[in-house]
């Protein structure tokens, strides 16, 4: 046994240059990426929401679609609950963090942000 | 949707929902509020926020965070029964640490740090000292 690393063949001496330095590399490479794995399918400011809605700890009625949509057509444009400008680029009119608004003074409480 | 009914994939990992889901029961515990939370399209912004607030099980005493990632668009609301105790200022303070995590696209730990401030402020502590004689 001994006898084959006093005297290496070519086989054992590309192993132990190349190979071992490979798996050593291959190791590091894998502590460095696998939290990004496991982080594949978070969602990035910028990229579109491509999940369906959420609801957690609620109990609704009704379908979570049929219940957004039931909206009277009042609140759209009541008073009490403004609407922020929409616009396709959001950073350029309101900067990150900020367009926090004060909402309804009527019935509803809370508060609005963009971000 | 029904309770607890969700459909296709989770916009979160298994840890971030649970950490989330743990969040809202703890919140509701310590506030004595009922927390909830939705991720999707607001098609008509707030009044949609606020419509959804309408149909849940008991709107008197639920707080609700909705939060569209795409709109980039966050609504708290809460009832007019408990204004009183979580104020439109505290809702704005929540906004603020909910928008700090979501700038860097942490959906999940924004809305559970949102939730932290909203029922701390909620939270009535138990009167240990009373002018009443015992």
């Amino acid at each position: 046994m001994l006898a084959v690393f006093d005297h290496p063949s070519a086989l054992i001496q590309i192993l132990t240059l190349i190979g071992i330095p490979l798996l050593i590399v291959a190791a590091i490479a894998l502590m460095v990426l696998m939290p990004g794995w496991t982080r594949a399918g978070r969602w990035r400011p910028g990229q579109p929401w491509e999940h369906d809605p959420v609801l957690i700890n609620a109990e609704l009625a009704r379908d979570v679609t049929q219940a957004l949509a039931d909206v009277p057509e009042a609140d759209v444009t009541a008073p009490g609950h403004p609407q922020l400008p929409v616009t396709a680029d959001v950073t350029a009119v309101v900067p990150a963090v900020s367009g926090i608004v004060e909402v309804a003074q009527g019935g509803e409480g809370g508060a609005s942000a963009r971000w | 949707m029904p309770a607890g009914d969700r459909v296709g994939p989770l916009p979160f990992s298994l840890a971030q929902y649970a950490g989330l889901e743990r969040a809202l029961a703890r919140a509701e515990q310590a506030s004595g509020l009922h927390f909830t939370a939705y991720i999707g399209e607001l098609p008509e912004g707030r009044a949609s926020a606020v419509a959804l607030h309408r149909h849940v099980a008991d709107p008197a005493t639920c707080v609700l965070v909705a939060v569209d990632p795409d709109r980039r668009l966050l609504e708290i609301v809460t009832s007019a029964e408990i204004r009183e105790r979580l104020s439109d200022r505290v809702c704005r303070l929540a906004c603020l640490t909910m928008t700090s995590r979501f700038v860097i696209g942490d959906i999940a730990a924004g809305i559970r740090d949102g939730v932290i401030v909203l029922a701390d402020h909620a939270r009535q502590p138990v009167t240990l000292h009373t002018d009443e004689p015992g």
